[in-house]
């Protein structure tokens, strides 16, 4: 009887999630084709006059402010940059590593499990004065540069565990080959790595998408914030023109939806092996 | 960025594989792989700890140091000594700061662990369309929280917002306003972030409930166990450090938590949701008082580094178990 009633309970619960997880992202996207006035007058309504004027609004943004077309640019290049720093610094140093002794390799992954505490409150300020004083302020590729070592520690940590139980015969083969080190790490094991390097990168694109702590404080001039930035002061200048507002939430959000689902195979299974990253 | 491993990678039972693998670690040893590798290995790790040390322990450093001096946004600091902390402290803003920061922590772990439990119990007692709850659920998680938290305050708007005009539909009238009070405003915050937080602690544990190993399963259901007895005699006991290092990891992200409030009523109406790193955010970058926002970071800095040493103690002594 319990057992039954857990069961139902479970299920339905596991049902009305899905629902509301799922909703959420199908008003975004209509609202952005439909004109405020029915937004706001009929927002149930599946059937009316698309209104796709609403992205070009977004897009070109109003007066002395970004626009999408900027923010997307700008969000596109943190990503990139993110992305290059983490993999490039984290990847082969988190290869190498293994072979060290057991026990150094083991207080190494502490001491980076320690960055991994510094939460950014405590970053923010100085960041901000640092950058302020070197002139690094609205400048994308700078903030993009500390996302990137930001998302070293989980990178490495994440490509560590995976290297450790890398299959050791295929190393050996490629040293019986004649293959330097190197070229091992290059020829045999990156190929065999794509997919771990693409659960962990997409963990770093979506936080370096998404960042806002961050980026309202470096990157504060309209024309140099990020997309998650932007959307708030967006919603600022066109508070009333929900159309609008809608369209720049759906370029927002669904870049990296759609990346989710093109690599979701990778991402739930990178997470439900590899451990907590955020 | 954080990140903490959990238990379940090392609970899994050793497989053929990893034991053969152990064994090869000497072998290697034997051919000089080891050797020639280790000396590379540092050649790679000097950058990682530079960068880290320049982007993490400088700046924190750097934190204290602002903590203890008067700082206007310009110029050079002035050393204050203690005065940062006093001023923070008898303003009496720090005391209701704190009691919503872990009255919003708390409550969005709690649920967001609870709820993680519930759904990872109904996927891996193969509800159907599993497979594609597991791929929608993580969907709130991904898109940036400014915009999912925009999407529902337009939402709970009165007359206009989407779950006004649901509301209006059953009856319930399109007035329903919370984020307006400052009684009731911190609610609906707790839910969009516990519904953002769910699909990543669901997949963190179904991982280490799918890690428990198929003979333990069939064993309770030969003995006679039933699915509630499965699930608290077995599932849970088995999966609670999991359980207890996502709700500490889920405190930390959120007593950090700044994007969602920051987005949704910037700490509005009046103070009634001003977590610490609004607190903070705000008198630094708008009232430009950078001495006493630092004070205040390096309040919850320190509490957060111990939380989060506490954790990862937790996780480890869970793997060497």
């Amino acid at each position: 009887m319990k057992s039954q009633v857990f069961r139902v309970f479970a299920n339905l619960t596991a049902w009305i999630w899905t629902i509301l997880a799922f909703i959420p992202f199908v008003f975004i996207l209509l609202f952005g084709v439909k004109n405020t006035t029915d937004i706001m007058i009929k927002p149930l309504a599946i059937v009316f006059k698309p209104a796709l004027d609403n992205f070009s609004r977004a897009w070109s943004g109003g007066v002395g402010s970004g626009g999408f077309s900027a923010w997307f640019a700008n969000s596109l290049i943190l990503v990139i940059v993110a992305l290059a720093v983490s993999i490039c610094a984290a990847v082969p140093a988190a290869y190498f590593t293994i072979f060290l002794p057991k026990k150094i390799n083991e207080i190494v992954r502490i001491i980076i499990i320690t960055g991994t505490t510094v939460p950014s409150i405590l970053l923010v300020i100085p960041y901000f004065k640092t950058f302020n004083s070197l002139g690094l302020l609205n400048k994308p590729i700078a903030t993009g540069i500390v996302y990137g070592v930001l998302a070293i520690p989980t990178t490495f940590l994440l490509m560590n565990r995976f290297f450790i139980d890398f299959p050791r015969e295929v190393l050996e083969a490629g040293l019986v080959d004649g293959l330097s080190n190197v070229r091992i790490f290059s020829k045999l094991v990156l190929p065999l790595s794509v997919g771990q390097i693409i659960s962990v990168g997409f963990m770093t694109l979506i936080w370096a998408w998404g960042e806002t702590q961050i980026a309202i404080v470096l990157l504060n001039k309209a024309s140099a914030q990020p997309i998650a930035v932007g959307v708030l002061s967006f919603v600022g200048d066109f508070s009333v023109d929900y159309g609008a507002i809608f369209a720049g939430l759906s370029l927002a959000a669904f870049p990296p939806l759609i990346a989710y689902i093109a690599l979701s195979k990778y991402v739930t299974k990178g997470i439900a092996l590899g451990g907590i990253t955020k | 960025m954080n990140s903490v491993f959990t238990k379940h990678a090392d609970v899994n039972p050793p497989s053929s594989r990893r034991i053969f693998l152990k064994g090869n670690v000497k072998k290697g040893k034997k051919i000089g792989l080891n050797r020639t590798n280790a000396r590379t290995a540092w050649v790679f790790l000097t950058p990682v700890f530079l960068l880290l040390f320049t982007f993490l322990t400088l700046p924190a450093i750097n934190s204290f140091r602002l903590s203890v001096s008067q700082w206007p946004g310009l110029g050079p600091l002035k050393y204050v000594g203690a005065d940062n902390f006093r001023k923070v402290f008898s303003e009496g803003k720090l005391s209701h700061s704190v009691f919503v920061t872990f009255f919003y922590s708390f409550s969005v772990s709690l649920l967001v662990v609870a709820m993680a439990a519930i759904m990872a119990s109904a996927v891996s007692s193969g509800i159907r369309g599993g497979k594609f709850m597991k791929v929608v659920w993580f969907f709130p998680g991904i898109a940036p929280p400014t915009a999912v938290a925009i999407f529902w305050s337009t939402s709970l708007q009165p007359y206009t917002g989407i779950v006004n005009a649901i509301l209006n539909t059953i009856g319930l009238g399109d007035e329903f306003a919370p984020l307006a009070s400052e009684e009731t405003a911190i609610y609906p915050i707790i839910l969009v972030s516990v519904w953002a937080s769910v699909g990543f602690a669901f997949l963190v544990l179904l991982g280490a409930t799918e890690s428990i190993p198929v003979s333990l399963r069939e064993a309770a259901f030969i003995d006679g166990a039933n699915v509630w007895q499965h699930f608290t005699k077995i599932t849970l006991p088995l999966i609670k450090p999991v359980l207890l290092t996502i709700f500490t990891l889920e405190f930390i992200w959120h007593v950090n938590g700044f994007t969602m409030i920051w987005a949704m009523t910037q700490g509005g109406p009046g103070f009634a949701t001003e977590i610490l790193p609004i607190y903070a955010y705000k008198e630094a970058f708008v009232f430009a008082r950078f001495g006493t926002a630092a004070a205040i970071s390096v309040l919850v800095g320190i509490f957060l580094v111990i939380l989060g040493a506490l954790s990862t103690r937790l996780s480890r002594s869970g793997q060497l178990e």
